[in-house]
């Protein structure tokens, strides 16, 4: 598994919310306020929302807050929502989008992606 | 030294020693390798009492009732880990490691000597056993 930021899931501070140093992350960048990211370790790891980074004299620290629901689920939702939006995109007709027909099934929409 | 806070500002000084009988937790799994990453992390922030300091972070279930209880915590706070450690308080201070009361309750840090102390700390937390309230 990818791990946009290395952090120790039981680590909290003052703040009550997991905290790891900015100078981890694989691509710092990534690592805004507001941004869902997935942190901790290649054996354990969470689906975060970054609150906020603090710079300190150590480096700059990043608050996570760990989102309910494991990594697992959230990688369901991605494949659920993701065949969807690629069967929107496949309808796009001559630069415009088609009206979407909205009593196909789930199992239509998927059919329509993977064409 | 100097640019790292000092832990010892965060120790909850009303905190008395949990008993023997209490159960900590941390989520899994971890290596030795883990573990020494997690601790110089720590050590990359803060001090104790101006000196080096290495560890872990735990949560100490504290209370018979309330949030703090160990099936509350396994469905709370580590709902999204299917496996968790769970040694005892004092299979950890057995093993030469003392727990420092920091931050908010009921998160507690494992003191190690030094980061050669990850390997015994890693064989301290115990088997790896299953949260049985995690969500996959």
């Amino acid at each position: 598994m990818r791990i946009d930021i290395p952090a120790d899931l039981n680590s909290e501070d003052e703040t009550g919310l997991v905290w790891t140093f900015l100078d981890e992350a694989d691509d710092p960048g990534l690592i805004r306020p507001g941004e869902i990211v997935v942190a901790g370790s290649e054996l354990t790891a969470a689906v975060c929302e970054v609150v906020d980074l603090v710079d300190k004299p150590a480096g700059t620290i990043v608050h996570l807050r760990i989102l309910p629901g494991a990594v697992g689920q959230y990688r369901r939702l991605i494949d659920r929502i993701g065949a969807q939006a690629r069967a929107w995109s496949s309808e796009r007709v001559g630069g415009g989008i088609t009206t979407l027909d909205p009593r196909r099934t789930r199992s239509e929409w998927v059919e329509l992606a993977a064409a | 030294m100097s640019e790292r806070e000092d832990l010892a500002d965060h120790v909850r000084s009303d905190e008395r020693p949990p008993p023997d009988a209490r159960l900590v937790l941390r989520c899994g799994p971890d290596t030795p390798s883990l573990v020494r990453s997690h601790a110089h992390r720590l050590n990359r922030l803060y001090v104790l009492h101006g000196d080096e300091v290495w560890g872990i972070s735990v949560f100490v279930a504290l209370d018979d009732v309330g949030p703090t209880i160990f099936a509350d915590l396994l469905q709370t706070r580590l709902k999204g880990n299917s496996a968790v450690y769970t040694p005892t308080v004092r299979e950890l201070v057995r093993a030469g490691f003392e727990l420092l009361p920091t931050f908010r309750r009921p998160h507690f840090t494992v003191l190690m000597h030094s980061l050669d102390d990850a390997p015994r700390l890693h064989d301290a937390l115990g088997e790896l056993r299953t949260n049985p309230y995690a969500v996959d």
